[in-house]
């Protein structure tokens, strides 16, 4: 999930809260599901809420069936591969900033598109804007210490994630 | 005959490597010394590995986009090279599928299980109810 999902471990009991990546929280309830047409199911859902003033939002649902790894290729094979899948048309990376001295979190790294953003303690700066493959590849390397191979440069060509040369 | 209930781990010397490469953004520390905490407070010691897995491993669509292949593999020698060895992150699953076999072979008890992400999150907030499938 990202920085939005849980950056800690979280007791599997209704109504748990954690602190997530300042302010935000994070919070398990076991409850039905508008989807469903039974009813009398549950499922643990993990939601979240930017503040403590925020409503809390859904941010994903599982029960405690256990998956195979059969059950991941499946899944796998539609969310990497469907043109209908954001991942496959979209360019996002982020990652949590953590304290060295503590390693809580404090913050957070961010590329959607071409904009690199850095939120620390609560607040967000955007620290550079791409406007051409040259540029985001150079932003990856700088904000995400990411190499990229010639090849993989080459990649996003004709893409709609394409920014062009 | 191989029990299909085995699920794989990695080496000491990858999980060596793994901790060299949490070093850029956490405290530092070693595998050695994640051992022992792990025998004191394992609960803890998940948490900050956790955290220090979250700051060093991206979450993203990188390679569906910078590659020749546009593809995605769960394989575990294959996560292993792209997170640690390429440090490209990836999406949820890989990831997840990555760090629970780290947290095998660091002798946790692991059990997977999927998840449905909400349609809140996917839509940024303009569907309130919901969720995508597995």
């Amino acid at each position: 999930m990202g920085t939005q999902g849980a950056c800690r471990p979280i007791e599997v009991k209704d109504g748990q809260i954690i602190q997530n990546v300042p302010s935000a929280e994070g919070r398990l309830v076991y409850q039905n599901v508008a989807p469903f047409t039974d009813q009398n199911q549950r499922l643990w859902i993990f939601q979240t809420r930017i503040d403590k003033e925020s409503p809390w939002m859904a941010t994903f649902c599982f029960s405690e069936l256990e998956f195979i790894p059969e059950d991941f290729e499946v899944m796998n094979f539609k969310t990497s591969s469907s043109r209908a899948s954001w991942f496959t048309y979209r360019l996002v990376l982020n990652h949590v900033i953590l304290d060295q001295e503590t390693d809580e979190p404090i913050g957070a790294m961010t590329l959607v598109g071409g904009e690199v953003k850095r939120r620390l303690h609560g607040t967000s700066e955007v620290v550079e804007v791409c406007n051409n493959e040259t540029e985001r590849v150079r932003a990856l390397k700088q904000w995400f210490d990411i190499d990229l191979r010639e090849e993989e440069i080459r990649g996003i060509r004709g893409m709609a994630s394409d920014l062009g040369k | 005959m191989e029990s299909l209930s085995r699920r794989p781990v990695y080496s000491q010397e990858q999980l060596s490597k793994y901790v060299s490469f949490l070093q850029k953004r956490c405290r530092k520390f070693t595998l050695p010394e994640l051992e022992a905490e792990i025998k004191v407070d394992p609960l803890a010691a998940l948490g900050r590995l956790q955290r220090r897995q979250m700051a060093s491993v991206p979450f993203g669509s990188l390679i569906l986009h910078y590659s020749q292949h546009h593809t995605i593999s769960l394989d575990e020698a294959a996560l292993f090279t792209k997170i640690v060895d390429r440090r490209m992150g990836g999406y949820c699953m890989e990831n997840n599928t990555f760090f629970a076999t780290i947290l095998r072979s660091l002798g946790y008890k692991v059990l997977t299980t999927g998840a449905r992400i909400s349609k809140a999150v996917q839509s940024g907030g303009k569907e309130v109810m919901g969720f995508v499938g597995w």
